[in-house]
């Protein structure tokens, strides 16, 4: 068994611009608006950056920032996870255009935003770090990806991690493609199981049969719109549990695999 | 630190199909680069391009992931006896015990590219595209993951160059903490056109045959290549046949510096390769040979020569496979793998192939000829775009 304990949390997307906000919607305080998501301009980017930024690098920056802030750590000094299905979205759809004119002018900077790792590649330049990150993907089922990378990272280092989910939907042609809904960035500070458990604490385990879920009764229309409808949106499940302190298997209500079950604890 | 045993591998790049294949051209100096001859690509020059990808049939249950990144997965897990040995491992720990972690950095996108030129009149994409289970990251470790019907943990690492080093290393993580008993680990990239215009547009593309730490280098081959290892915990292993190699070290940093140019004082590079030292419990005096990152860019040879001489001064010998099979981006860092695993099975390093004048200013102990000679544990680096750093320490089996 694998286990850590959320110290920070962050939170953008449509109708919420931190943990504050998104909480009060899943406890059913505050009524979701469903509004356009709020582009952030995190204060860490340079004003070049700034202009030239994806939303999908602005969105996992700021909510990394706000995670770490939340939790009262330094950013530098954190490793990073970096978790999405579909990555730099908009920028691979205009090299894909730039690609196919009929003389294909590819931008330099363009190309080398277009990796996976591009979030993780400035983050650790604004924040002027050298500790290891990492870039993944695990399709839909990114969110039980991200959580079991971060969990074996916080028993390898045995310090604190961030750990950050993002996507944005693909620009069209490719939205009719797989379409999804979004942009939605969470961040979650990580770390070793202590007296401290601010958010709760969450365990994985391999577990040859799976127990059945003890769902909240009312699961708010906001996680069951982003856990269908969005990649990464089953984070939106373990952050109900969070919002109402129920601890629970989330595993069998997330994509993830099988035998790996995913718990609760607050 | 655990040690975790490779106890089988496959390789299919530019010098063939097999680890053998790119033993041999290792051994021989037979570069497997050659001039571009596929037009869809519109490149003029070499290119480390992979036979017959354009007449393998996707397995029929699979048809949907069919991409020319997933076909040459396919063909590699059909060589060097690979799958009997995956299949080996899932009956003796059961499918839901076997994980897979895959590199890539750009999947099926070749797919994408060529959809995006065959738009309709109103703008969509042709109805054979799909997405998903092509163009998307996670196509290729569903694919793997379904070729075998393995029912582990499944993802993808894509940090540019450095991405399936760091898969071997996240095998590894799932391996210690008991999630799986076996991964299925490596990485997958292909030609397509982004890459080799892309890199063009940054000026690092020579349309001749690079020369990793040459005086006279300009740039980089792009090549194609799938890697894959299978890595049990040391302990679990399955009994027959022996291992191959053993993976004792590992070491991950950023260098927090540019997003296409490495740290000019090469700190981050410094640091992942001393932490791979420290990780193994390993002195750099121990280290006899360096499998370079070596693309034959003008800054990265500089740098990492930079980094190697301040932590191995001349203790070692070091050189660059990029020679023989272009620079595979994504899958750069499983052939620096399976290169130090030949190194060590066939007690051979090779002198980097079109090295004939070292850098005046490099000092770092870079070969001049091929050696043989007794070689246990081998350095392998991969320096990637957003300065992802990652080296694995390969050592002899247990």
């Amino acid at each position: 068994m694998i286990e850590f304990c959320i110290e920070g949390i962050g939170a953008i997307g449509p109708g919420f611009d931190n943990w504050d906000d998104l909480r009060a919607v899943l406890r059913g305080d505050a009524v979701w608006s469903n509004a356009p998501t709020q582009i952030p301009q995190p204060p860490i980017l340079s004003p070049t950056e700034k202009r030239r930024a994806s939303a999908t690098v602005r969105i996992a920056l700021q909510v990394g920032l706000d995670a770490s802030q939340l939790a009262d750590l330094e950013p530098a000094k954190l490793p990073v996870v970096f978790a999405s299905c579909h990555g730099e979205v908009a920028t691979t759809h205009r090299l894909m255009v730039a690609i196919n004119e009929p003389e294909p002018l590819v931008s330099p900077t363009l190309f080398h935003n277009s990796v996976h790792n591009t979030p993780a590649g400035y983050w650790s330049i604004s924040v002027h770090s050298q500790e290891p990150t990492s870039s993944i993907s695990g399709g839909w089922s990114t969110p039980a990806a991200g959580l079991l990378k971060a969990a074996n990272l916080v028993r390898l280092r045995e310090q604190s991690v961030l750990l950050v989910f993002y996507d944005a939907p693909f620009p069209e042609p490719m939205y009719t493609a797989s379409p999804y809904i979004g942009p939605l960035g969470i961040a979650l500070v990580v770390r070793p199981v202590s007296s401290r458990r601010s958010y709760g604490h969450v365990s994985l385990a391999f577990a040859p049969e799976t127990m059945s879920a003890d769902m909240p009764s009312d699961r708010p229309a906001i996680v069951e719109e982003f856990a269908q409808r969005c990649p990464i949106g089953d984070t939106l499940v373990l952050l109900h549990h969070v919002a109402v302190a129920q601890r629970g298997e989330i595993s069998s209500a997330i994509e993830g695999w099988s035998n790996i079950q995913i718990k609760y604890t607050p | 630190m655990s040690t975790f045993s490779i106890t089988s591998a496959a390789l299919v790049c530019a010098t063939g199909r097999g680890i053998d294949a790119f033993a041999n051209a290792l051994r021989s100096a037979q570069s497997g680069l050659r001039e571009n001859d596929l037009h869809w690509l519109d490149f003029d020059g070499v290119v480390g391009q992979v036979e017959g990808i354009e007449n393998v049939s996707i397995r029929a249950d699979l048809s949907d992931y069919d991409c020319r990144n997933n076909r040459l997965a396919q063909i590699a897990l059909e060589v060097d006896h690979f799958s009997a040995a995956v299949e080996r491992a899932i009956a003796k720990y059961g499918a839901d015990r076997v994980g897979i972690v895959l590199g890539t950095s750009t999947s099926g996108i070749a797919s994408t590219e060529a959809a995006y030129s065959e738009l309709a009149p109103d703008g969509s994409l042709p109805s054979w595209f799909m997405l998903e289970t092509t163009h998307a990251y996670n196509s290729l470790a569903a694919f793997v993951r379904s070729y075998f019907r393995v029912g582990g943990p499944a993802y993808i690492v894509s940090t540019a160059c450095s991405s399936s080093s760091k898969a071997v290393v996240d095998a590894c993580q799932l391996l210690a903490s008991g999630m799986c008993d076996a991964v299925v680990a490596g990485g997958v990239d292909t030609l397509c056109r982004l890459t080799v215009q892309g890199f063009q547009s940054l000026d690092l593309v020579d349309p001749t045959p690079a020369r990793p730490f040459d005086a006279s280098r300009t740039g980089i081959n792009i090549g194609e290549a799938a890697g894959f290892v299978l890595i049990e915990s040391a302990h679990g292993r399955t009994s027959a046949p022996p291992p191959m190699a053993t993976l004792v070290g590992f070491g991950e940093s950023s260098d927090g510096y540019h997003m296409s140019a490495p740290d000019p004082e090469g700190n981050g590079a410094e640091r992942a390769m001393a932490d791979a030292l420290t990780s193994a419990g390993l002195d750099s005096k121990a280290i006899d040979h360096i499998v370079l990152h070596g693309t034959g860019t003008i800054l990265n040879d500089r740098v990492e020569n930079a980094a190697v001489h301040r932590l191995f001064g001349d203790d070692t010998s070091a050189s660059s496979y990029k020679g023989w099979t272009g620079h595979c981006l994504g899958a750069a860092g499983i052939l620096g793998i399976l290169a130090a695993i030949v190194s060590i099975r066939d007690g051979f390093a090779p002198a980097s192939l079109n090295l004939s004048e070292l850098d005046e200013a490099f000092h770092a102990p870079v070969l001049l000829e091929s050696r043989f000679g007794s070689i246990r544990y081998v350095m392998t680096n991969s320096f990637g775009f957003g300065g992802s750093n990652c080296s694995v320490i390969v050592g002899p089996p247990r």
